[in-house]
């Protein structure tokens, strides 16, 4: 294995920073434990608690009591989605949301709720002239969608869809916001969805804590009942560590998020001239073609003649971190449902792969990505027979 | 074809290696080797021996099919998510990098399908052999090439390799521990796979194995052994028949003379040897003796006319390739993993086709089941059973 890695993984987490690992030691050796009691203790957990959601509250533009702490963005999207839907109504969701949405909507459709699939084009973005958006809006239906996806890099046309949603007279709109908040700031009132998800990982904050941020007049039924935490809408001991330090990362994302979006960009037009034509590499490229359209510093491509599982073990063993994008049981060759979406074949949907550079990422790794890309494509093109891959 | 007495009766050895056949030699330089980790307490060792010598590892867990979404708490197979868990933990512990490689199409086309099959057809299928010949060292081998680089596949099967004088040509070899030899099924190996094979147990006992285990601390050292078909979770693989279409129809059960003496209850249910699950009243034991799909009749005999000393083989080669028409290999015969050696000489009629001719009988040969055939301690020909041309009842002739 090469002794220098690149880690090009970052759409799905990226290393917790180094201020906020800190933060979160000095926490822990502090003592910073449950903020529920009648004690000192107690209390300065709880004032450590209350300072990260009133930080994160004044990042998105609400009020603290907004703001529920859940142990991760797919919690934060059952809980909203857990208040808001009742078993006939229409669920709108779209074909290339991940799987944690795809698994709520399919929840839903087997209670015998109606789900409507919001089609996409060829990039993966949302086809919002539609009257199937009109007719789940107008039932008085839920939608739960992705800003935008984490496999594609595609940046949906989120304020389209949200005025039809309205006009029509939808019911809650439930977003996804865990990609996009790195690379747009979104201010919740501006925006106008129902709820919110947005999560630390993505943002170099420890895993295992996210939030949902939902209108005032919004009532959130528990999935977990308990003692009344999180106003009462979640039960359990709250994480003040994990929110500490997930408020810190979020702030530090937001102060620098001009300045890395430039870096992300630079990395991925260092990466394009080092790749040239994907075609040449027998790679084609999914999502969005414009880049003004999706997440910097991301790529995607789907290959006919691999597995997206085996393009991705032959990198990391080349030492390049990647992802296929689609995050899967093990060595499941299910085809990717986004691909799938977005018109590739089936041969195409099992082989995509997905590079997300981050902001610890040099312009000298992101050439070096795109050199291992093209070297490993190389090698698998001319040793597999189609039948040993497919 | 049944002059026995022509057999030679001294010449072979029972140990050792044949004439112009030497031990593999030990690897002198570190290779690149990818080792099939199944989460069980043999390959885990393996890996970690070709660790220790100073070879670049890289671990592998194939998903074959299904099942591999489940777990079991019982730990008893390699195929489920626990067992990736295992072997994931074990490549940790040795530090070597650790993918999960789906197999799960080649699994289907060579082992799968053919397992189901052949039991329609009344055999009684090896599913391990297909597996080991076209999954293992079949399409992992390729994969192993084309993603990783590696020169060769390891496995913790317990088996040796020998070489040609010339260099030229490779065979299988039994084991040091003749308890937990697998030569048997891996005999469909080519010489070529054989050259790219490594098995690092070939020399150690299974308690051997267990004590290294121990004795690096390895997760898997005290897991018990895996003993069922895999793929076949419960050993229950009549439910996997009926879940591929199978609708079991009763049909009766004859004895040799062709008379029927009872009823059962879906011919593909039985396998040749099999006592149990005959509800028929008989003064000694009875034994299937035959399975015919096409009849849909069981016949059964005692235990003694399922004795034979000529089995027809299909399928029949040597890791060379396939045996010419007119060649007698000599040796000891077995027809089943672990079971008797039997002396004999295997007559090629080409294509495939063979007889196995015994000194002393072997019992209840079952149609679709591996037969091989060694030389010393090389394995140097393999076949399947045939389905008899004509059934051993007259009646049915």
């Amino acid at each position: 294995m090469s002794p220098a890695r690149i880690f090009a993984d970052h759409a799905a987490g990226s290393a917790v920073r180094p201020e906020v690992a800190d933060l979160l030691a000095d926490l822990y050796r502090d003592g910073i434990g449950n903020p529920n009691g009648g004690h000192a203790e107690a209390r300065r957990s709880r004032a450590v608690l209350d300072e990260a959601r009133a930080a994160l509250a004044a990042a998105l533009g609400v009020e603290s009591r907004q703001i529920t702490f859940t142990a991760s963005a797919s919690e934060g999207l059952a809980l909203a989605l857990n208040s808001e839907t009742r078993a006939k109504e229409p669920l709108l969701t779209s074909a290339t949301e991940h799987r944690g949405a795809r698994a709520l909507a399919q929840r839903h459709d087997a209670a015998g709720g109606a789900v409507s699939l919001l089609s996409v084009d060829g990039s993966g973005a949302w086809v919002t002239d539609s009257q199937l958006i009109r007719d789940a809006a107008s039932q008085g239906g839920v939608a739960l969608l992705t800003l935008a996806s984490g496999e594609l890099g595609t940046i949906q046309p989120r304020a389209d869809l949200i005025r039809i949603w309205r006009e029509a007279g939808g019911g809650a709109l439930i977003l996804d916001g865990v990609q996009a908040a790195a690379a747009a700031e979104l201010r919740f009132d501006e925006i106008g969805a129902t709820h919110l998800v947005i999560g630390s990982a993505k943002v170099e904050g420890p895993a295992g804590i996210a939030a949902l941020i939902s209108a005032p007049d919004r009532r959130l039924h528990p999935l977990v009942p308990g003692g009344g935490q999180e106003r009462g809408r979640r039960g359990g001991t709250e994480a003040v560590p994990l929110a500490a330090a997930f408020a810190h990362a979020y702030r530090l994302m937001s102060d620098e998020r001009s300045a890395t979006q430039r870096h992300l960009t630079q990395l991925g037009e260092a990466f394009d001239a080092a790749l040239g034509s994907p075609a040449t590499h027998g790679l084609i490229a999914t999502g969005a073609s414009d880049l003004g359209a999706r997440l910097p510093g991301h790529r995607s491509y789907a290959a006919e003649w691999a597995l997206g599982d085996d393009l991705v073990a032959a990198l990391d063993h080349a030492g390049l971190a990647a992802s296929t994008g689609s995050a899967c049981i093990s060595g499941s060759r299910e085809p990717s449902e986004a691909l799938a979406a977005c018109g590739l074949s089936d041969a195409a949907s099992r082989g995509g792969i997905r590079i997300s550079f981050g902001r610890t990422n040099s312009v000298h790794e992101a050439r070096l990505a795109a050199a291992v890309l093209v070297a490993t494509c190389a090698r698998i093109r001319s040793s597999y027979t189609a039948e040993l891959s497919r | 074809m049944s002059d026995h007495a022509a057999l030679p009766h001294a010449g072979l050895p029972h140990s050792g290696l044949p004439t112009g056949w030497l031990a593999e030699p030990v690897a002198s330089a570190p290779e690149r080797v990818l080792i099939a980790l199944s989460g069980g307490v043999d390959s885990s060792v393996a890996a970690a021996l070709l660790v220790e010598v100073g070879h670049e590892v890289v671990g592998v867990w194939m998903r074959l099919h299904d099942a591999a979404d489940r777990v079991d708490g019982g730990r008893k197979s390699c195929c489920t998510l626990d067992a990736a868990d295992d072997a994931r933990r074990v490549a940790d512990q040795l530090k070597i990098p650790f993918h999960i490689q789906n197999l799960e199409r080649e699994f289907a086309a060579a082992v799968l399908e053919p397992f189901i099959g052949s039991y329609l057809d009344g055999e009684t299928p090896s599913p391990c052999v297909g597996c080991n010949t076209a999954v293992k060292f079949g399409a992992l081998v390729g994969k192993g090439s084309a993603l990783f680089g590696c020169d060769a596949v390891a496995t913790g099967h317990y088996a040796r390799r020998a070489v040609s004088t010339d260099g030229a040509s490779w065979r299988l070899r039994t084991a040091v521990d003749s308890d937990k030899d697998q030569t048997y099924f891996l005999h469909g190996l080519s010489s070529e796979a054989i050259a790219r094979a490594r098995f690092p147990l070939g020399e150690m006992t299974k308690s051997e194995v267990r004590d290294a285990a121990r004795a690096r601390g390895l997760a898997t050292a005290e897991k018990p052994e895996s003993q069922e078909i895999c793929f076949v979770p419960d050993g229950d693989y009549r439910s996997l028949l009926r879940s591929r279409g199978w609708s079991p129809k009763p049909g009766e059960i004859v004895d040799e003379r062709g008379e029927v003496v009872g009823e059962h209850q879906g011919s593909a249910g039985f396998t040749v040897g099999q006592r149990r699950g005959l509800s028929v009243a008989a003064d000694t034991p009875r034994y299937v003796s035959a399975v015919d799909p096409r009849t849909n009749r069981i016949t059964i005999g005692r235990r003694e006319s399922l004795e034979r000393r000529e089995i027809d083989l299909t399928g029949a080669a040597t890791p060379s390739g396939e045996l010419q028409s007119g060649m007698i290999l000599e040796g000891r015969a077995r027809i089943r993993h672990r079971g008797v050696l039997a002396e004999g000489r295997l007559i090629s009629r080409g294509g495939g086709a063979a007889t196995l001719e015994l000194r002393e009988p072997l019992w209840a040969p079952s149609p679709g089941q591996t037969v091989v055939l060694y030389e010393g301690e090389t394995l140097a020909a393999g076949g399947q059973i045939a389905v008899p041309i004509t059934a051993p009842v007259a009646a049915h002739a």
